[in-house]
């Protein structure tokens, strides 16, 4: 019994430091912003650069998987609505489940099997290397030169991606819509902006940002705490991403709460 | 003193900027050309202009006879340019004092300190002040 309890403790406590640690990390990353520190040109180059690999590489793949998913998608929508005889609801669940819920979601996704895993391990391995400590030695902080123009290349990038995908869904919609519904193009347009709030809008782009600044930040944490031992490197980028996926059904389930809450005012 | 007590000294030494280390334990940085390790210090640091700071870099990488390493990542380029490129970063640092920590660990073919100190006057380094660090095994070296 006390053996459990001191696991209990132990647990409690190691779990409250990496949570504190967490916090205060994202505090000095916040501040740094606040500041401005990411226009030193040392620091905008890598924003630039990691807008490049992150947004504009992706690009092409990435509008293929938009109009092949979203068609997919939009298709089985549209077929399940028909079916239950719910058209007067079409606008409502194109853009309340397809745009607003999905299209940050799967880009989200996206973006962090392939830039958040990268970016987890190149800062372990520099943490490791200690090319860290080496920029340290010389006076440049790393949360100014290696962590927020990452933060805040994947905010720009995830609200990017996102507002794209939403736009070829919508196309997508408009295509399905023409050819299941023979809607046109006049009521098609009407329908979604019947459909859609400024609320709506907001909160897409607020959930954009806050998906965007989880997805990055707990990676860069994980790289950054990681121990001088290359064992440790695979730990920190497990230890990353399962931060990263539990921040993304948590930030999905605020999201859903403050839509309900919105939608009920 | 302790490790967590030296690591912030030592980060309060580098705030300052007042020393460029040359060390072992100090890497260039992997993801970094050549050009990009030693033009971050200047560029992060100070207001200097871009075309003023490469006209600088080229000029330093040709008098160390390296010049052909500009483009290349650390992993191109061999112990002896790792050498001097971390030698051009230190330099970098304005008003330092550059610390030299163990070279015959980095420059392992070196027989004695005459091609370290040939390469300082190659670089002119007016009123700089160098500190070699070694250990005593390598004193009949200097």
């Amino acid at each position: 019994m006390r053996d459990f309890i001191e696991q209990l403790g132990s647990k409690a406590v190691s779990t409250s430091k990496n949570v504190s640690g967490f916090c205060v990390f994202c505090l000095k990353c916040l501040r740094e912003f606040l500041q401005g520190s990411f226009f030193n040109r040392a620091a905008f180059d890598i924003l630039v650069m990691q807008i490049f690999f992150t947004a504009y590489q992706l690009l092409n793949f990435f509008v293929v998987l938009s109009a092949v998913f979203g068609s997919i998608f939009i298709g089985i929508v549209f077929q399940t609505v028909k079916s239950f005889g719910l058209v007067q609801y079409l606008g409502n669940i194109i853009m309340g489940v397809v745009v607003l819920e999905f299209s940050p979601l799967i880009t989200v996704v996206l973006l962090a099997l392939r830039s958040s895993s990268a970016v987890n391990s190149e800062i372990a391995v520099m943490k490791v290397n200690r090319e860290i400590d080496a920029l340290e030695s010389f006076g440049i902080d790393p949360v100014v030169y290696l962590f927020l123009p990452r933060i805040i290349s994947f905010i720009i990038s995830v609200t990017i991606l996102s507002s794209l995908f939403a736009i070829i869904v919508l196309f997508s919609g408009f295509i399905f819509s023409s050819i299941i519904f023979e809607m046109s193009a006049g009521i098609f347009s009407e329908m979604i902006t019947k459909s859609i709030s400024v609320f709506d809008i907001i909160l897409f782009y607020i959930k954009t940002i806050v998906f965007g600044f989880f997805i990055s930040v707990i990676p860069l944490y994980n790289g950054w705490k990681t121990q001088y031992r290359f064992t440790d490197v695979p730990v920190s980028v497990l230890r990353g991403m399962m931060g990263v996926f539990m921040s993304i059904v948590f930030v999905e389930i605020v999201s859903l709460v403050a839509r309900f809450f919105l939608n009920s005012l | 003193m302790s490790e967590a007590e030296l690591k912030a000294r030592a980060k309060a030494i580098g705030a300052e900027q007042r020393v460029g280390f040359v060390s072992p334990d100090i890497p260039l940085l992997s993801n970094l050309s050549v050009y990009d390790n030693i033009s971050l210090i200047p560029r992060y640091l100070t207001a200097e202009k871009d075309d003023a700071i490469r006209a600088e870099i080229e000029k330093l990488l040709a008098l160390l006879e390296i010049s052909d390493s500009i483009g290349k990542k650390t992993f191109q380029i061999d112990s002896d340019t790792v050498f001097k490129v971390k030698l051009l970063r230190a330099l970098m640092l304005k008003d330092s004092v550059t610390v030299i920590d163990r070279p015959f660990v980095m420059l392992s073919t070196a027989a004695d300190i005459k091609p370290i100190v040939k390469m300082l006057d190659t670089l002119e380094l007016d009123g700089k002040k160098v500190v070699f660090f070694d250990f005593e095994w390598n004193k009949n070296k200097y």
